[in-house]
C-alpha cells in the first residue's frame, strides 16, 4: 500500500522532470508575448514536482506511523499484492490486444482485425472457444464494417488485400 | 411563446425527436449494464457525433444522459446491482419489492419518478441557465481566466479521498492542454517532431480513454460478476392512491437534484443518498424504509433524474462540467464548435432551444421507451460479460478512427486509457485530469492575453470586478471544501478518542 504509495509518487516526480526537460526545448518566438511559450508549462512543472513530493511525503510519514501494524500484516499485504499485480496483468494483456489492433491492421485490414479483437478479447474474459463465439465474431465484424464503410461512408483501412485484386 | 414554437419548429424539421428517442434507448441500455456508467455510454456515442447535425448531437448526448439515470435503477431492482452509482440508493428498497414479488410496481414507481424528476429538473435549467450566462456577456480575459480558475477550483471537490492526488491529475490534465501549438506565438509545444498533434490533442480521446478504456482495463483485471434474473417484470406504474404517497418524496428529490445539480461536483449520487434520507425522516411509514418502501424508491430516482437536467445549468452557463457526464457533453458541444455562455444563447439560440425540446421529447419518451426496452435490457443484463466487454472495445477502437480517419488518435486513446488504469490503481481521481484538459487552453491563453494587456502586471486581475468576484467564489469553493473534509476527518476521530479505543 504505502509502497504504492511511494511508487505513484515517483511516477508523478518523473513526469513532471520530463516535461520541464521539453518545455527547455521549445523555441522562442519573436512575436511572443512576455510569459512566452514555455512560460506556464514551466509552472504546471514545478507545481507537479511539488504535489509529488508532497505525496511522497505523506506517504512516509504514513509508513512511520503506520510501520508496526504493516509488519504484522506483511503475509496478508503480500497476498493482497500478488492479486493486484495478476489483475494488473491481465489490464495490460487487454491493453496489447489494442496495441496489437493497431499494429496489424495496416496489414489485415479492418475487417480482419476487428473481428480477431472481438474474438481475442471475448476469449480473454472467458468465453469458451466454439462455434458460436465463431459466429458471433464474424456477425460482429460485418456489423460494424457495415456500419462504419457503408453506411457512414468512413473509408476503413482495407490492409493489403486491394493489391491482391486484379486493377481494372 | 415564439421559443415554444421555435422548438416544435426544430422538432418537426430536423431529427430531433430521433435523436432523442434514440438517445434515451441508448442510455437506459448503458445504465442497465452494471460497469457501463452514463459517462461511459456517452462516450461510446461521442465519435457519431461528428457527423451529425450539432442540435441532434447534442440532444442525442443530453438524451443518453437522461435514459441512463433510468437505466440504473433495472438491474438494481431485479438482480440487487445498481447499474450506475446513482442508482445505489434504489437497491435499499427496489431490491426489496421484487423480493415480494413487486418488481413491476418498484420498475414502475422508478420510471414514473423519474419522468417527474426528468421534468422538474428541465424546468430548472431553462429557467436559470439564461439568467446565469448572460452575466458572462460583460467578460473580459481577465474574467475568462478566473471563470477557468473558477473551474478548476472543482477539483477541491471532485478529488475524492486525497486533495494532493486531486490536484496532480488536474495539473496533468493541464500539461496535456499545453500540447500543439502555443496559442499566442504559434510556435509548436511538445508535438515531438509529430504533425498529428500540431492542433493538440482533442479532449474527446482523452476524455474516451480515461473513462472507457481504463474501464474495460480495470473489469479485465476485476471482472464483474453480477447476477441474472429470470423474471420476466412487466412494468406496473403507481395508481391514484399510490401516486398521491409518493408526492412528498418526490418533491423532496426534486428539490434536493436542483440544488445538487447546480453545484459543479455534487452529482447525481450524494443526491440520491440525502433524498433517500429526507424522505425517510420526513415519511410516515419510517420503519417501511429497506423492506421495500415505494417512497425510498421515489425519493431518489426523482433526485438523479433532477440531476441530469440541473447539473447542465453550470455546463451552459459557464462551461463548468460539473460532473464525468456534464464533461462529455461539453466535449460534444466543442467538438461542434459551439462554447458555452452567453454566445451560446446569441449565436446559436436553434441550438439552446433544440437542446430544451429534445431533453422535454426525452424525458415523455423516457415513459414509452422504459417500457417497451425492458425485455430487451433484461435479456442484455443477462449476457455473457466477456462479449459485452469484446463488443464495447471493437466499437471503441473503430469509433475513434472514425473521427478523423487516423489510427495515431486510437493511440492517443489506448495511451491515455493505460494512463487512466494506473490514476485508478493509485487511487487518482480522472475527472479532475479532464477538467485540466478542457479548461486548460481557457486559463492559459486569457491569462497570458491579460498580462499583455497590461504589460505584464498582475494586478490587472485585481482591477476587474468580475475576475475578483469569480476568483473569491473559487477560493470559497476551496475553503468550503477543505473545511468539509476537515470537519468529517474531526467527526470521525472525535467518537473514538471519546471512546478511548472501546473498538479495540
Amino acid at each position: 500500500m504505502r509502497r504504492r504509495e511511494l511508487v505513484g509518487a515517483a511516477v508523478l516526480l518523473l513526469v513532471a522532470v520530463g516535461y520541464f526537460i521539453a518545455a527547455g526545448d521549445i523555441n522562442r518566438s519573436a512575436l511572443g508575448d512576455e510569459v512566452g511559450a514555455a512560460g506556464v508549462p514551466v509552472v504546471y512543472a514545478a507545481t507537479l514536482a511539488g504535489l509529488a513530493v508532497a505525496l511522497a511525503v505523506k506517504a512516509l510519514v504514513a509508513w512511520r506511523l503506520n510501520g508496526a501494524a504493516t509488519r504484522a500484516d506483511s503475509s496478508a499485504g503480500s497476498r493482497d499484492s500478488g492479486r493486484k499485480r495478476a489483475r494488473a496483468g491481465r489490464a495490460a494483456g487487454m491493453l496489447g490486444i489494442g496495441i496489437a489492433y493497431l499494429a496489424v491492421i495496416v496489414f489485415a485490414g479492418y475487417l480482419l482485425s476487428i473481428l480477431a479483437v472481438i474474438a481475442l478479447v471475448a476469449v480473454y474474459q472467458g468465453e469458451r472457444i466454439g462455434w458460436r463465439l465463431a459466429g458471433i465474431s464474424v456477425g460482429g465484424a460485418v456489423l460494424f464494417f457495415v456500419l462504419f464503410d457503408v453506411l457512414l461512408g468512413i473509408d476503413m483501412p482495407p490492409g493489403v488485400w486491394p493489391m491482391f485484386l486484379p486493377s481494372s | 411563446m415564439d421559443a415554444v414554437l421555435q422548438g416544435f419548429d426544430l422538432l418537426l424539421g430536423t431529427p430531433l425527436a430521433f435523436a432523442a428517442i434514440a438517445g434515451v434507448a441508448w442510455g437506459i441500455f448503458g445504465g442497465a449494464l452494471p460497469g457501463i456508467s452514463p459517462s461511459i455510454s456517452m462516450a461510446l456515442l461521442l465519435p457519431f457525433t461528428y457527423g451529425m447535425e450539432p442540435t441532434s448531437a447534442i440532444v442525442l448526448l443530453g438524451s443518453t444522459y437522461i435514459g441512463a439515470e433510468y437505466g440504473g435503477s433495472i438491474p438494481a431492482i431485479l438482480i440487487n446491482t445498481p447499474g450506475t452509482n446513482a442508482a445505489a440508493a434504489t437497491v435499499l428498497d427496489g431490491y426489496a419489492m421484487q423480493r415480494q414479488g413487486m418488481g413491476g410496481q418498484a420498475l414502475g414507481i422508478s420510471l414514473y419518478s423519474g419522468v417527474i424528476g426528468g421534468m422538474i429538473g428541465l424546468l430548472m435549467l431553462v429557467m436559470l441557465t439564461r439568467p446565469l450566462a448572460n452575466l458572462a456577456l460583460a467578460f473580459t480575459p481577465m474574467s475568462y481566466f478566473a471563470l477557468g480558475v473558477l473551474g478548476l477550483s472543482v477539483i477541491a471537490s471532485l478529488a475524492g479521498a486525497s486533495i494532493l492526488k486531486g490536484l496532480a491529475a488536474g495539473v496533468l490534465g493541464l500539461m496535456v492542454a499545453t500540447v500543439g501549438t502555443d496559442p499566442m506565438s504559434g510556435v509548436p509545444r511538445f508535438t515531438f517532431g509529430q504533425v498529428e498533434l500540431l492542433e493538440g490533442i482533442a479532449p474527446i480521446l482523452i476524455m474516451v480513454g480515461l473513462f472507457a478504456v481504463s474501464e474495460l482495463l480495470r473489469q479485465a483485471g476485476a471482472p464483474v460478476r453480477t447476477e441474472t434474473s429470470r423474471d420476466t417484470a412487466r412494468i406496473r406504474f403507481p395508481g391514484r392512491r399510490l401516486r398521491r404517497r409518493l408526492v412528498k418524496p418526490q418533491l423532496i428529490g426534486a428539490s434536493i437534484g436542483t440544488v445538487e445539480g447546480v453545484i459543479p461536483g455534487a452529482g447525481g449520487t450524494i443526491a440520491s443518498f440525502l433524498s433517500y434520507n429526507e424522505a425517510r425522516r420526513w415519511s410516515r411509514s419510517k420503519a417501511e424504509f429497506g423492506r421495500g418502501s415505494p417512497e425510498g424508491i421515489a425519493a431518489p430516482e426523482t433526485a438523479n433524474n433532477t440531476v441530469a437536467s440541473t447539473a447542465l445549468v453550470p455546463l451552459l452557463s459557464f462551461g463548468i462540467p460539473g460532473s464525468n457526464s456534464a464533461a462529455i457533453l461539453l466535449g460534444g458541444l466543442l467538438i461542434h464548435g459551439l462554447l458555452p455562455g452567453p454566445r451560446l444563447f446569441e449565436e446559436n439560440a436553434d441550438t439552446v432551444i433544440g437542446l430544451y425540446t429534445g431533453l422535454f421529447v426525452a424525458n415523455l419518451s423516457l415513459l414509452a421507451i422504459g417500457t417497451l426496452v425492458l425485455p430487451v435490457c433484461l435479456w442484455l443484463v443477462n449476457r455473457s460479460r466477456a462479449l459485452l466487454t469484446a463488443f464495447i472495445y471493437a466499437l471503441i477502437l473503430s469509433g475513434i478512427y472514425t473521427i478523423n480517419a487516423s489510427l495515431f488518435d486510437v493511440g492517443i486513446v489506448l495511451t491515455a486509457g493505460a494512463a487512466g488504469y494506473l490514476m485508478r490503481l493509485y487511487d487518482m481521481p480522472l475527472l479532475p485530469a479532464v477538467l485540466g484538459v478542457v479548461l486548460g487552453f481557457l486559463v492559459e491563453s486569457n491569462y497570458r492575453r491579460s498580462l499583455v494587456l497590461s504589460a505584464g502586471d498582475h494586478a490587472i486581475f485585481l482591477e476587474d470586478p468580475i475576475a475578483v468576484g469569480l476568483l473569491i467564489v473559487a477560493v470559497l469553493f476551496i475553503a468550503g471544501s477543505l473545511g468539509t473534509r476537515l470537519w468529517l476527518a474531526f467527526g470521525r476521530n472525535r467518537p473514538a478518542a471519546a471512546g478511548g479505543g472501546s473498538s479495540a
